[in-house]
């Protein structure tokens, strides 16, 4: 089988693993730090959004809305495009910093809801008893509702990481030298020409990749549902 | 199990509620409710469904914020201070000022004042003089809403224990957290409580293996770890199976028997006649009637409330 | 919250000009997509070709470091209009009015004719020999679907003949207009060549990255394209002709880029020039 040898090719030249090696780091790098940009900036804006509705709070909260609307409103691509050629369209502006930035506010969005779904879960009559006994709304928050919400939130979180570890895979249309990029440069040129088989070498990695992060979550799910039935 | 830490004499006011409305949207719950409880007095507030009984107690420790009007906590204030109870705060007003502008007679102010009051009239922006006079009457008066809740404890309809928490960490949470005890102190304070109930064993627990009226009761000792001064029962036997309401009610009994204050929202007939000094009879956002429970159950006077109780009873 | 975001906003755009400056005026930024051999693609993790060497001449002339960045196609006439991530653009681009009212073109250095690309078994499309040249007119491919690199000429020509009417003011002929004929566009050309057979029936772009597909895969071949003449006498190649553009007004980087392409164009005793030396070398025809 010509494809399965080419496979084997592949994996056997120096010259395409380094190519893959390269794109893998910027997917991994990209995709951490998004992912962490996106939990902080997720978190934050969910904190916001549940606030209580008051004077001085309008505005945060009115851009909190603003910001999740737009960003899950508008496609990913066209988001990175934006980013790269217009708002950070400097000479020389590193490309990992743009992917960064661009996933790690389009995740921040998502990670947002999730986090606020999560913090609506869990029922008003918990707060009531926290604040019943005379805790402030930080600690009822903190102590209270957020590790129950967490016990939520963790599957939907996991699925916004997936989802934005294969959304990275778009980081080639500005050009990077991504996982993807690399199946195209392997595929071209001078090299195997051919798509078939980097793509679904490139795919392999992806899949490893999530496959990985899944255990991880599951093993953070298990943990945190121990709790239930000591 | 006395109201004794705080060194209120018995008869002193605990709470007192001063024409309190709550309105949610357009649905007016509470319409002008006023009472006072008074220390060591047990107090069960009966009534239709819908009749705001819940909103009122809910009112008293201001997990509902009332509309209108003051809840007080002995001599301090737990919500904004009204503006129509006070007359220098009134007569800082634009509104006043104007009224006042037109008058001729000499018994002008009187007449505005009570105008003001009965019409209603305060706008929402009442100038800066108004503003600083409101203020100095919170200033003055105004306790800490937080404090307040410290000294009330709350005993939920659905328990609300804190499901993330064994029934030791529910006990313990609050004291330490404000700082009240030491882990050590407060663990101590919740073994005892915990044996009084005979729980002791289920210490280490979550709530979800717990039946409900275990649940309540620890619930109960939650709140009485934070040795409050009085107590607010919202309906504490309303989701319980009908095997587990004796066990609860047995254990407000004791506590009532110990002279804790208290307020119960409840459709336990029987125990509120057994227990109460006083109950109220509310009805549309009113209480429509009160007294002892000999007078009420016995022979009411209010159509609604023998209505009322011919159903219940 | 609010400050925590705009120290961050200031932080970043503190980054963004640093590297602003600290490049400026320094290195060429020459944007591409290496997806087009000979003139440019990956060997490795490099990208090289004739436009790398080109521009590596011109960066020599002038003592400045030339940066290849990858790109999609389709960006790099914007990016080199706004002139404010990327100098110049050296993509095998075809000079169009269009385009030339957006940047500024070299001279043409390498003239180009549109091929299309097909799998060696297909009797479907009539092919025509004219002076021992195998060739394809237009109307053979009505009907067919057509796979084009998304911006390149041959999806310029292709939209042209589908979607312009007979009598149109834009230069084409329309000559496949309202033949049922498709046009699928696709990230690069390889990308189009894979779904020869499967989603296209055959791709139409340049001779010389056709001709290092074909090389590089088997089961394909390719044939220039000709528009029909009234004659088969007349029949004609569809040419095209190649340059590098810089951002409009930037004369000292285009006045050096005229002079590297006038010198390398120079044949030598043999009647061949340094250009197309340099196609052979990058389509492994030297040696």
């Amino acid at each position: 089988m010509k494809f399965f040898s080419q496979i084997v090719e592949l994996f056997s030249t120096e010259k395409y693993m380094d190519i893959i090696w390269e794109g893998l780091q910027t997917t991994l790098i990209i995709s951490v730090l998004a992912a962490l940009l996106g939990l902080l900036l997720g978190t934050l804006v969910a904190l916001v959004t549940i606030s209580p509705q008051s004077g001085w709070m309008m505005v945060p909260k009115a851009i909190c809305k603003a910001y999740v609307t737009i960003v899950r409103g508008t496609p990913m691509a066209l988001q990175l495009f934006i980013m790269a050629y217009v708002v950070f369209a400097f000479r020389g502006f590193p490309e990992e910093l743009t992917a960064t930035l661009a996933f790690g506010i389009n995740s921040g969005a998502y990670v947002a809801e999730n986090i606020r779904g999560g913090i609506l879960s869990v029922d008003i009559g918990q707060t009531e008893a926290g604040r019943a006994l005379g805790l402030t709304r930080k600690i009822t928050l903190s102590r209270i509702v957020i590790p129950q919400a967490i016990k939520n939130v963790i599957p939907s979180i996991g699925n916004e990481l997936i989802a934005l570890i294969k959304e990275t895979s778009i980081v080639s249309m500005i050009g990077m030298f991504d996982l993807t990029m690399a199946a195209k440069i392997i595929g071209s040129g001078n090299n195997m020409a051919s798509y078939i088989v980097p793509m679904t070498v490139v795919a392999l990695f992806y899949l490893a990749i999530v496959y990985l992060l899944t255990f991880g979550i599951k093993l953070i799910e298990r943990r945190l549902r121990a709790g239930d039935k000591r | 199990m006395t109201n004794g830490d705080n060194g209120n004499e018995t008869g002193a006011r605990s709470v007192y509620i001063k024409d309190v409305h709550k309105s949610f949207g357009s649905l007016h719950v509470l319409q002008g409710v006023s009472t006072t409880i008074h220390n060591g007095e047990k107090v069960a507030v009966i009534g239709p469904s819908g009749s705001g009984k819940s909103t009122l107690l809910r009112c008293m420790n201001l997990l509902e914020e009332p509309t209108g009007g003051e809840v007080w906590l002995d001599d301090r204030l737990l919500t904004r201070p009204d503006p129509y109870f006070y007359p220098e705060v009134l007569r800082a007003s634009k509104t006043y000022a104007s009224m006042m502008a037109q008058a001729t007679a000499a018994t002008a102010d009187e007449q505005i004042l009570q105008r003001i009051r009965v019409e209603k009239l305060l706008r929402r922006h009442e100038g800066r003089g108004f503003r600083t006079a409101l203020a100095a009457v919170e200033q003055k008066n105004r306790l800490d809403i937080n404090h307040a809740r410290q000294r009330m404890g709350m005993v939920f309809q659905h328990f609300n224990l804190f499901n993330n928490m064994t029934v030791l960490q529910n006990l313990t949470l609050a004291p330490v957290q404000l700082k009240l005890k030491t882990k050590e102190q407060a663990e101590q304070r919740a073994m005892e409580l915990l044996e009084r109930i005979g729980l002791a064993d289920k210490k280490d627990k979550y709530p979800s293996t717990l039946s409900g009226g275990q649940k309540q009761r620890i619930a109960i000792v939650r709140a009485l770890a934070m040795n409050p001064e009085i107590m607010l029962f919202d309906e504490p036997t309303s989701a319980l199976d009908p095997e587990m309401v004796g066990e609860v009610l047995d254990l407000i009994k004791q506590l009532a028997n110990e002279g804790m204050t208290m307020v119960i929202v409840t459709h336990e007939m029987g125990f509120a006649r057994e227990v109460a000094d006083r109950v109220l009879f509310m009805d549309g956002g009113n209480i429509a009637e009160e007294g002892t429970p000999a007078e009420l159950f016995s022979s009411p006077k209010n159509a609604r409330t023998q209505e009322f109780l011919s159903k219940v009873l | 919250m609010k400050k925590l975001l705009s120290l961050a906003m200031v932080v970043v755009l503190l980054c963004g000009c640093v590297f602003a400056f600290s490049s400026c005026g320094k290195d060429i930024i020459v944007h591409t997509n290496a997806f087009f051999a000979p003139f440019e693609y990956y060997d490795g993790t490099e990208i090289v070709g004739v436009d790398v060497e080109i521009m590596n001449k011109v960066g020599e002339k002038l003592d400045r470091k030339v940066v290849f960045e990858n790109t999609e196609f389709s960006a790099i006439i914007d990016n080199v209009e706004g002139g404010k991530v990327c100098d110049a653009g050296a993509a095998g681009i075809t000079i169009t009015d269009e385009r030339k009212e957006k940047v500024d073109f070299s001279i043409p250095y390498y003239t180009s004719v549109q091929y299309v690309i097909l799998a060696t078994d297909d009797a479907s499309i009539t092919t025509k020999t004219k002076d021992g040249v195998e060739y394809i007119v237009w109307e053979a491919l009505a009907g067919k679907a057509i796979g084009v690199q998304t911006d390149t000429t041959g999806w310029i020509y292709t939209d042209g003949e589908i979607n312009a009417t007979v009598d149109n003011d834009y230069g084409y002929d329309g000559v496949l207009y309202g033949t049922d004929t498709e046009l699928k566009n696709f990230d690069n050309a390889q990308l189009a060549a894979d779904a020869i057979g499967k989603s296209v029936d055959v791709v139409i772009i340049d001779e010389l990255p056709a001709e290092f597909i074909v090389s590089k895969n088997s089961g394909l071949k390719c044939l220039p394209l000709y528009y029909s003449g009234e004659t088969d006498a007349d029949d004609a190649p569809v040419e095209e002709q190649y340059a590098i553009c810089v951002t409009k007004g930037n004369t000292e980087l285009l006045d050096a880029i005229n002079e590297v392409l006038t010198e390398m164009m120079q044949e030598d005793a043999d009647g061949v020039s340094e250009i197309e030396k340099l196609v052979m070398k990058h389509m492994g025809m030297s040696e």
